[in-house]
């Protein structure tokens, strides 16, 4: 059979902007197919944004494309960091002897974060693919290895030398397109030959600007068009600058006009220092709608930034747009960057001013405006000269590595100290004072398509409204001064997770599950990797309902009448305990108050079918009824009726036992059950009305050996050696 | 008497009167020290003691008779307990008695200024267990700490008490005019030796049901008989009730200092 090239897109972790498309891969995919010969490579492409599977569909699904000759994952954005690895990991177990490569933007910028002794990565391709990955695979077929770790970049100078898009590499999974996303995905140029700082194009496509010729790029939405109905759909065409030079861009605009290749809106980001009054007509009448890169209002801020060396023409082109687009009836957008590196108080004000005029002169307005926190992204002139900036404005970047985080990266990546005179914080409270009133009053003035369209901008312009709230201010701010204070501690990394995360990402419990382990990861409290699977495989909801699963995954414990054995424990503590645990494959573990039965489900996850756990259940024959059902399809689980804390009928060696109440100490009884030695046992001892020490007790030589794990308060349990007797 | 121990500021206390201690037998002598630093410690005490106690100490050091020292934490000097442990170890001193303050009599309308929190108890013991042991210095609590509100398993080093008031060995009290107290917390006097035999003191039903009287949060507890509540004097000298909560476990279940519902008659003056 002829051997698959599986490329992977991790998906994003904001699903709600999911694109659907994937033009980078399905490039790749084309060129292979043209280059290498359909008849001797296949091409499957997997979108987990799109797929909605767990672990174990996604590995059944792979299987499927056997045999493999090489995996692909795209490590697009550095937000996408850690799921690749984790990802990587995970493909790695699955497939040993299959070669591993990675590429896409933080790939391009840091090869070396994914290829490195002890990664699953055979390679990263950095740049733009198509001509590394023929080259790999030819060699591949050929009986050869990857040899090289980081493949020379080789750029696509004659765009129109690629394949049309090989659209029905989507196919497989092209019904789920609709059940999402609106937007699809399409490049038609590559490459800016601007040199914003901020800008991490460059990393993957160089200086410069490359498109396909006009009638080949009105040929590829044509070809789009055959494949799907453009009507809809708004295509995102996700050039780096879209029609950089005038005659290619009225060329493009007239043609789709003319061949009427009108989908229900298009949306790119453009200049607008070239825009005469003919190319806003244009682009009005192709149904556009366009986002201009503002960046600043302060010429001194434009300048730093490298927006050009006219900035107060730049300036002036943006309220010509503004003017002009009210005439044709275009909607723009102008994104602003508040807080990059040299921003002081001064300059901020002058932003403010500039768009609040550019938005506020005239009665109407068709632009709206986007507001983003300056953010380090690897690639950006900013990321490689960080000194630079710190030595000359004073910039102090307080999480050089963000990506390499588990958990709220989107805050890591923007706190940042813009200057020697203006920190995070003082950024923060400029912007959330002054703009969402600005905002608000753009979407009173904002005049829109009259077209469904404008609900989207309107929603967005909202959306924004609601960001700055006074409440996110002052989450921010915190976060700020908790991430201060932690600052020089020493931190272990995080833990390498070899399990996908982020699958399913649709389903809000699966979302709130693994934003649970995502910062138990990034605290440092989920160490193993067989726990950490455990955790994001189970789902809480079967065994504690809707509510109760919400309360646990924000580390809250329940609560009944005292005394009563609690249906469960903190996401926190339990995942410490588990740690501490650490139950291992074939082992002979309990939960000693299985209550609602999820702990023994992890338990059981984590021994495998060849372990056993024994469930000893505090509640009636009814209840216990109920949870042999709840745990009916996990056959190494044996749920037992016991009184609480009551021992009798269990027998031991047990190589691990969880106690999941308070109680003044390890109760006696159950000491002997544990196997000596090894034979561990977690409870949370102390005091009835306040935190308990979670503890780890160790059997050796008939002695127990006990480990502070951490503090918390739990309700405490009626029963012998109980808190409560009687 | 099998067992002496004089508890004293230490300022009557010479090297013949240390000489003369050690050759009576006795057992330790107690000394005071709320604070290491003297201003602090004389201002606490309500008299200018600090350096006599000290000499105190070393006087009896070199006549060989065992020293303890009293900590009395509360809110406003239980930040100087390390402070003490130090001074101790300096001064020789090997034995601690670290006593939570306990209100009774006029102390109970100062609850705000003199009742320790939970937590600053419990960094308290911290410090007791490790620098004690580091140390070598014995510290033991006579005040009782319910293990409700602190885990006690977690001090090792630390030796704790409960009230003994109702046990085998009661701390009974006999103050100058032969008043008989439970304990020297109690406000209720038992009777007086120089007017009742001791039999008849003793067969006072106070002293013999004091143990069942315990808090209804106590009830089912499985440290009921062995705490009992924590202080029950101090409850009966804040709420008039055996049965309440006493203030430090109040404090820890309510997060607050309690307001007392006694009023004791008039505000006292040093003579």
């Amino acid at each position: 059979m002829t051997p698959c090239v599986l490329l992977i897109s991790p998906g994003i972790i904001k699903w709600t902007d999911l694109d659907f498309g994937l033009p980078h891969l399905v490039s790749i995919g084309g060129y292979l197919l043209e280059k290498v010969g359909e008849n001797r490579v296949r091409v499957e492409i997997i979108d987990l944004g799109y797929e909605g599977t767990d672990h174990a569909g996604l590995a059944r699904l792979i299987r499927g494309f056997s045999p493999l000759l090489c995996i692909g994952v795209a490590c697009y954005s550095s937000f996408d960091y850690m799921r690749v690895m984790a990802l990587g990991r995970f493909l790695r177990r699955l497939f040993p002897d299959v070669p591993l490569v990675t590429g896409g933007y933080h790939a391009s910028a840091l090869p070396r974060d994914l290829v490195f002794d002890g990664s699953p990565f055979d390679a990263a391709l950095p740049g733009e693919a198509e001509r590394s990955m023929a080259t790999l695979v030819e060699h591949l077929l050929g009986g050869g290895r990857v040899e090289t770790p980081i493949v020379p970049h080789e750029t696509i100078e004659d765009l129109d030398a690629l394949p049309l898009h090989r659209w029905d590499l989507l196919r497989r999974y092209w019904p789920r397109a609709l059940d999402i996303g609106r937007k699809f995905q399409l490049s038609l140029s590559r490459g800016c030959p601007y040199r914003c700082t901020f800008c991490m194009e460059r990393a993957k496509g160089g200086y410069t600007w490359r498109a396909f010729s006009p009638t080949r790029a009105l040929d590829e939405l044509s070809h789009l068009a055959r494949f799907t109905d453009l009507s809809a759909w708004v295509i995102n065409l996700a050039d780096p600058l879209f029609g950089l030079k005038r005659s290619w861009r009225r060329e493009v605009l007239t043609g789709i006009i003319e061949r009427r290749l009108i989908p229900r809106q298009y949306w790119t980001l453009t200049r607008s220092d070239d825009l005469s009054a003919e190319d806003v007509e244009l682009f009005a009448r192709a149904r556009f709608s366009i986002g201009i890169g503002m960046e600043s209002g302060s010429p001194r801020m434009l300048d730093i930034m490298q927006k050009g060396n006219k900035p107060e023409a730049y300036l002036g082109a943006l309220e010509r747009l503004a003017r002009l687009s009210l005439q044709h009836g275009l909607n723009w957008a102008a994104n602003i960057i508040i807080g990059h590196p040299g921003e002081d108080e001064a300059s901020m004000r002058e932003t403010l001013d500039v768009v609040t005029r550019l938005f506020t002169a005239g009665g109407e307005t068709c632009g709206w405006l986007s507001i983003d926190p300056f953010r380090l992204y690897p690639g950006a002139l900013v990321h490689e000269q960080q000194a630079e900036w710190s030595r000359t404005h004073g910039a102090r970047f307080h999480h050089p590595e963000w990506w390499k985080s588990w958990y709220d990266g989107s805050f890591l990546a923007e706190h940042v100290d813009p200057s020697a005179s203006l920190d995070f914080e003082g950024r923060v409270r400029f912007m959330y004072q002054h703009y969402p009133p600005l905002v608000q009053g753009i979407l009173d003035r904002f005049r829109g398509q009259g077209t469904s369209v404008d609900r989207v901008f309107k929603r967005s312009l909202a959306e924004q409204v609601r960001l700055m709230s006074p409440e996110a201010r002052d989450d921010l701010i915190r976060r700020a001064a908790r991430a201060k204070a932690q600052a020089g501690a020493r931190r272990e990394p995080a833990a390498a997770v070899g399990f996908p995360v982020g699958l399913h990402i649709r389903d809000p419990r699966v979302r709130a599950r693994e934003a649970a382990v995502k910062r138990l990861l990034e605290d440092g409290a989920l160490r193993t990797e067989a726990i950490v699977e455990a955790l994001l495989v189970v789902a809480p909801e079967p065994f504690l309902g809707e509510a109760a699963a919400e309360a646990m995954l924000r580390s809250r414990s329940s609560e009944q009448p005292e005394g009563d054995p609690p249906g469960w424990v903190g996401f926190q503590a339990l995942a410490l305990a588990l740690e501490a645990l650490n139950p291992g494959a074939g082992e002979r573990v309990a939960d000693l108050l299985a209550v609602r039965g999820y702990v023994a489900a992890l338990l059981a996850h984590a021994v495998g079918e060849a372990g056993e756990v024994i469930a000893l259940h505090p509640g009636s024959q009814v209840t216990a009824l109920r949870l042999r059902t709840d745990l009916a399809s996990l056959a190494q689980v044996h749920v037992r009726l016991a009184r609480p804390l009551d021992p009798t009928g269990l027998e031991g060696p047990l190589d691990a036992a969880w106690l999941g109440a308070a109680v003044p100490r390890f109760p006696k009884r159950f000491e002997s059950l544990l196997a000596d030695p090894g034979g561990r046992a977690v409870a949370f001892t102390g005091p009835r009305f306040r935190p308990q020490d979670l503890v780890c007790l160790t059997r050796r030589a008939g002695a127990l050996y006990e480990r502070v794990l951490g503090r918390t308060q739990v309700p405490v349990v009626r029963g012998p050696g109980g808190w409560l007797v009687g | 008497m099998p067992s002496v121990q004089l508890i004293t500021n230490g300022s009557h206390i010479t090297p013949a009167v240390a000489a003369r201690f050690k050759a009576a037998g006795l057992r330790s002598v107690q000394l005071t020290l709320l604070s290491a630093e003297r201003d602090r410690h004389d201002a606490l005490k309500g008299a200018v003691c600090f350096d006599d106690t000290v000499r105190a100490a070393l006087d009896l050091r070199d006549a060989g008779v065992p020293v303890q020292v009293c900590f009395v934490a509360m809110a406003e000097n239980w930040q100087d307990f390390e402070g003490v442990l130090e001074l101790c170890y300096v001064l020789g001193v090997r034995s601690v008695s670290y006593n939570r303050m306990s209100p009774t009599g006029w102390a109970i309308h100062q609850l705000d200024r003199l009742l320790p929190l939970v937590e600053q108890v419990e960094q308290n013991l911290d410090t007791a267990e490790r620098l004690g042991r580091a140390w070598g210095i014995r510290v033991a609590t006579a005040m009782p700490i319910p293990p409700c509100l602190i885990r006690l398993d977690r001090y090792a080093w630390v030796q704790f008490g409960f009230c003994s008031i109702g046990s085998s060995s009661p701390n009974l009290t006999v103050d100058a005019l032969g008043n008989v107290r439970s304990c020297n917390l109690s406000a209720n006097i038992l009777g007086n030796i120089t007017q009742q035999d001791w039999a008849t003191i003793h067969a006072q039903p106070y002293l013999h049901t004091f143990k069942a009287q315990v808090p209804a949060v106590c009830r089912g507890c499985a440290y009921e008989a062995s705490c009992q509540g924590g202080c029950k004097e101090s409850g009966h000298a804040t709420f008039g009730d055996l049965r309440h909560p006493e203030p430090f476990l109040w404090q820890g279940l309510h997060g607050e200092a309690p307001t007392p519902a006694l009023v004791t008659i008039g505000e006292p003056t040093r003579r």
